[in-house]
């Protein structure tokens, strides 16, 4: 009788599977949290500004009506906050609750004059609610990048990438509000953050791209869907032209002529923001596991 | 304490999906839903082709990745005997368990649906009590019938005897004996989730 054939050789690996559990509602999700909070920071440390933090709190909270959107039972939402020691869905729901109760309360003591008698009081709230911005910026990657199921999320580059792409979202969307409703100046000084940071945003997704094109055999497939696969068209086209490349080629010319700064800031806005949201699918979705042998 | 566990030889499995259909009918499952699905997978051309047959479960973890994504606290690892159980009333449907198994063994039951759509027969209607919609479901190694001494459905069900069952931390046990005399696999040891079913090639 022969010996059985080896099973585990390379010819009997059962092959990859990509993710489908996370998706668009959760993309969505990341994305206004991020986009909320680093906006918040923004309006709030950079240039004190009311109608930055309260779109800031609109997004966190269209953020969560996202993730209750996607919930199996939305009505046991409170008991997210259960697992505090391992998990990160409980420490980022946490870090929501508390940035939402303290940005509020700062919010109107500053707004209305509450607080004549503290004068810091106001800034006490703000601080707790920046600090629960800044988890809530990073919980989405660090709760990624805590699956070793998925090769490509479990790496310390997702939660920087996050981390890097909620503050660039964040004055993306001031870029908007300024728009509308800032001076030239602002506008200015807010688009020359935004040649600091889109630098920053390139050199995060290219090293990590670098890392997934140099990594096992799941991260190489998630590698070619972002790169040559179904992801290809919003990664390459979306992420990275549109969201990165172009409007930092749009801002450094206005910033270098002094010329279309407000139309600049329109226009790199809605790119940086269609980058950003789409960053976060395209990390989710190239999200593959690695055959089970 | 014990620790229960599998071990699957696969030089037995002829992937008749005994163990599948067991499994459905001892847990009433929902539709679309396997706790024990049997992969398999054709290598070669005719007419050296060959088919290879992968039996899985839920591997009960002795580090459950699936317990630390959780955030609601609702999956729990049994201290009597490791078997790693989700409860129902406790879930809120995150899906964060399912996206954090390397192996794919849990399932999101969405809504009551028979086999027929949303025409429900009496015998499903039955079943489906176990199951809350909106809830993260996967195998529980049998544990109501563990519970009374008995071996998991899809291990008596085998008709070749390619699943063994048994204690890990019982010298003694046979699949601990199995465990010493054969090289074993455990599948995706890279996540290291230390499962407690192990395969023999």
């Amino acid at each position: 009788m022969s010996r059985p054939a080896n099973v585990f050789s390379e010819d009997y690996r059962i092959g990859f599977k990509e993710q489908q559990v996370w998706s668009l509602p959760h993309a969505l999700e990341f994305f206004l949290l991020g986009t909320g909070a680093g906006l918040y920071l923004f309006s709030t440390w950079f240039r004190p500004y009311f109608t930055g933090q309260l779109v800031s709190m609109l997004a966190v909270v269209a953020a969560g009506m996202s993730l209750m959107a996607d919930l199996g039972r939305p009505e046991r939402l409170w008991r997210t906050f259960s697992n505090l020691g391992v998990s990160w869905i409980s420490r980022g729901a946490l870090s929501v609750f508390f940035f939402l109760a303290a940005a509020t309360v700062g919010m109107a003591l500053r707004q209305f004059h509450l607080s004549p008698s503290l004068p810091r009081l106001p800034a006490i709230f703000e601080a707790v609610a920046s600090l629960s911005a800044l988890v809530a910026m990073l919980y989405p990657g660090l709760v990624l990048s805590s699956y070793a199921s998925i090769p490509s999320w479990n790496s310390p580059m997702v939660p920087l990438l996050f981390l890097v792409y909620s503050w660039l979202t964040g004055l993306a969307a001031e870029w908007l509000l300024f728009f509308f409703s800032g001076t030239r100046d602002e506008l200015g000084v807010s688009l020359g953050i935004g040649l600091f940071l889109l630098p920053c945003a390139l050199i995060c997704l290219l090293t990590h791209l670098g890392a997934m094109a140099r990594g096992g055999l799941a991260v190489r497939e998630g590698f070619r869907l972002l790169t040559r696969g179904s992801l290809c068209g919003w990664f390459l086209g979306v992420v990275l032209t549109a969201g990165l490349l172009l409007p930092l080629l749009l801002i450094g010319s206005a910033i270098i002529t002094g010329e279309f700064i407000q139309l600049t800031a329109l226009v790199s806005s809605i790119l940086v923001l269609a980058g950003g949201f789409f960053l976060r699918y395209c990390i989710l979705k190239a999200g593959v596991y690695p055959p089970l042998f | 304490m014990a620790r229960l566990g599998m071990v699957i030889d696969l030089a037995r499995c002829v992937g008749c999906d005994a163990c599948t259909v067991a499994c459905q009918t001892e847990n009433g499952t929902p539709p679309g839903i396997q706790y024990a699905p049997v992969f398999r997978k054709e290598v070669g051309k005719f007419p050296q082709a060959k088919v290879f047959f992968l039996p899985t479960l839920c591997m009960h973890c002795d580090d459950p990745p699936c317990m630390k994504a959780c955030p609601t606290s609702a999956i729990s690892k049994r201290k009597k005997d490791g078997i790693v159980l989700v409860d129902q009333d406790k879930c809120c449907g995150s899906k964060a368990c399912i996206a954090a198994c390397p192996y794919g063994a849990l399932h999101f039951y969405e809504k009551k649906s028979g086999m027929y759509g949303e025409k429900i027969t009496e015998p499903e209607e039955q079943a489906l009590k176990k199951f809350t919609p909106g809830t993260a479901q996967k195998c529980t190694f049998c544990s109501h019938r563990v519970d009374r001494g008995l071996e998991p459905a899809c291990v008596v069900t085998c008709p070749t005897n390619c699943r063994i069952f048994g204690d890990l931390d019982n010298p003694e046990s046979r699949v601990s004996q199995l465990l010493r005399e054969r090289n074993s696999v455990a599948l995706r040891p890279d996540a290291g989730t230390d499962p407690s079913v192990r395969y023999l090639p």
